[in-house]
C-alpha cells in the first residue's frame, strides 16, 4: 500500500516538473529574433549582407548571448543561402525586405536555439 | 502459521516494489520520449505583430524602388512575395493599394488588388467618381485632374478611406490584412 502511494507521488511529481518547463516556456525567443533583424536593418547592416546573400557576415553581426544562431536568407525565387538548423525547440524569427538600391525582395531568417 | 505470515509479508513487499519500479520505468520512458515530440522550429503567436510591423516600413520602401525603376511592376511583385513568403509561415496576407503618380494637371490612380478575389472600388478626386473593377493579382490605373491638394475618397466592399492628398508627391494608401489561424491583424499604410 505504502509502496503504491510513493509510486504516485514519483509519477505526479515527474509530470508536473516535465509539464511546468514544457508548457511555460520561460521567453519568446522569436522576439528576440525579429528584434535582431530589424536592430541590424536600423543600423543599415541588414541588407548590404542580405543582397550578396552573405550569411555568414551577416550572422557574425547577430548579438545574442547565451544561444547559438544561424542566418538563412531567401530570393523571390526560392533560391536560399545559409543554414536551417535541424533539431528540436528552435526559435525562428523573419524579416521581410524589398531591397536595398534596387528591387531585389528576400527573407532573412533568424534561427535561435 | 507465523512462517505462512511471513512469506506473505515478503510476497507482498515485493509486489510493492514493482510498483515503484514501475512508477521509475514509466518517468524514463517518457523522459527518453520527451525531445522526439517537442516542436521542430517555434515561432511565439504574436509574431503577426511583427509581420504587420516589418511590413508597414517596408510596403513604402518597395514603392520607392519600384518608382525607381521606372515602374509599379516591382510593386505588385513585391505584393506577390510578400503574400506566397507568408504563406510558407502558414500566414495568409491581402493587400489592397492604391498609388498616384503625378501627372500634367492631374494624378494617374493605380490600384493593386492581391485581395484573393476580384474588387470593384469608386474612386472620387476632386468630385469627379470612376468605378475600377480590379481582378485578383492584378493592377489597374485611370487618370484623374486634380488641383496641387486634391480630395480623395476611395471605397471598396466593407471599406472606405478620404484624405487630402499632394499632387506634385507620389502618395501610397495600403490595405493590409495578415490571418494565421484565429489571429488577424487589419492594417492601413499610407505614405
Amino acid at each position: 500500500m505504502l509502496e503504491a502511494v510513493i509510486a504516485g507521488i514519483i509519477i505526479i511529481g515527474f509530470v508536473a516538473v516535465v509539464s511546468k518547463s514544457y508548457i511555460n516556456p520561460a521567453q519568446d525567443f522569436s522576439s528576440v529574433a525579429y528584434s535582431s533583424l530589424k536592430s541590424l536593418d536600423e543600423q543599415g547592416i541588414l541588407r548590404p549582407y542580405a543582397q550578396a546573400l552573405d550569411w555568414g557576415s551577416l550572422n557574425s553581426e547577430v548579438r545574442i548571448y547565451g544561444k547559438n544562431h544561424t542566418i538563412e536568407i531567401c530570393d523571390r525565387f526560392g533560391n536560399c543561402a545559409g543554414q536551417k538548423p535541424e533539431g528540436a525547440n528552435v526559435w525562428v524569427g523573419s524579416y521581410i525586405i524589398s531591397g536595398n538600391q534596387n528591387y531585389q525582395p528576400m527573407q532573412i531568417k533568424l534561427y535561435l536555439w | 502459521m507465523k512462517q505462512a505470515r511471513r512469506k506473505e509479508r515478503r510476497r507482498t513487499g515485493r509486489k510493492g516494489q514493482f510498483f515503484i519500479l514501475g512508477a521509475v520505468l514509466i518517468c524514463m520512458l517518457f523522459f527518453v520520449g520527451l525531445p522526439l515530440y517537442g516542436p521542430q522550429l517555434q515561432a511565439y503567436r504574436k509574431d503577426l505583430s511583427f509581420v504587420s510591423s516589418n511590413l508597414e516600413s517596408e510596403f513604402p520602401r518597395a514603392l520607392n524602388l519600384g518608382i525607381k525603376a521606372g515602374s509599379l511592376q516591382d510593386f505588385a511583385d513585391f505584393s506577390r512575395f510578400t503574400g506566397s513568403t507568408l504563406s510558407g509561415q502558414n500566414e495568409k496576407f491581402q493587400v489592397l493599394w492604391i498609388v498616384t503618380e503625378p501627372q500634367p494637371l492631374g494624378v494617374q490612380v493605380t490600384v493593386g488588388n492581391f485581395m484573393g478575389q476580384d474588387q470593384a472600388l469608386s474612386i472620387t478626386v476632386d468630385g469627379s467618381s470612376q468605378n475600377l473593377d480590379v481582378s485578383d493579382n492584378s493592377t489597374e490605373s485611370r487618370f484623374f485632374s486634380s488641383s496641387e491638394r486634391f480630395e480623395i475618397s476611395i471605397q471598396f466592399p466593407g471599406h472606405s478611406k478620404t484624405g487630402t492628398w499632394v499632387r506634385n508627391k507620389v502618395n501610397l494608401y495600403a490595405f493590409t490584412e495578415t490571418a494565421r489561424g484565429t489571429d488577424r491583424i487589419v492594417q492601413e499604410i499610407e505614405a
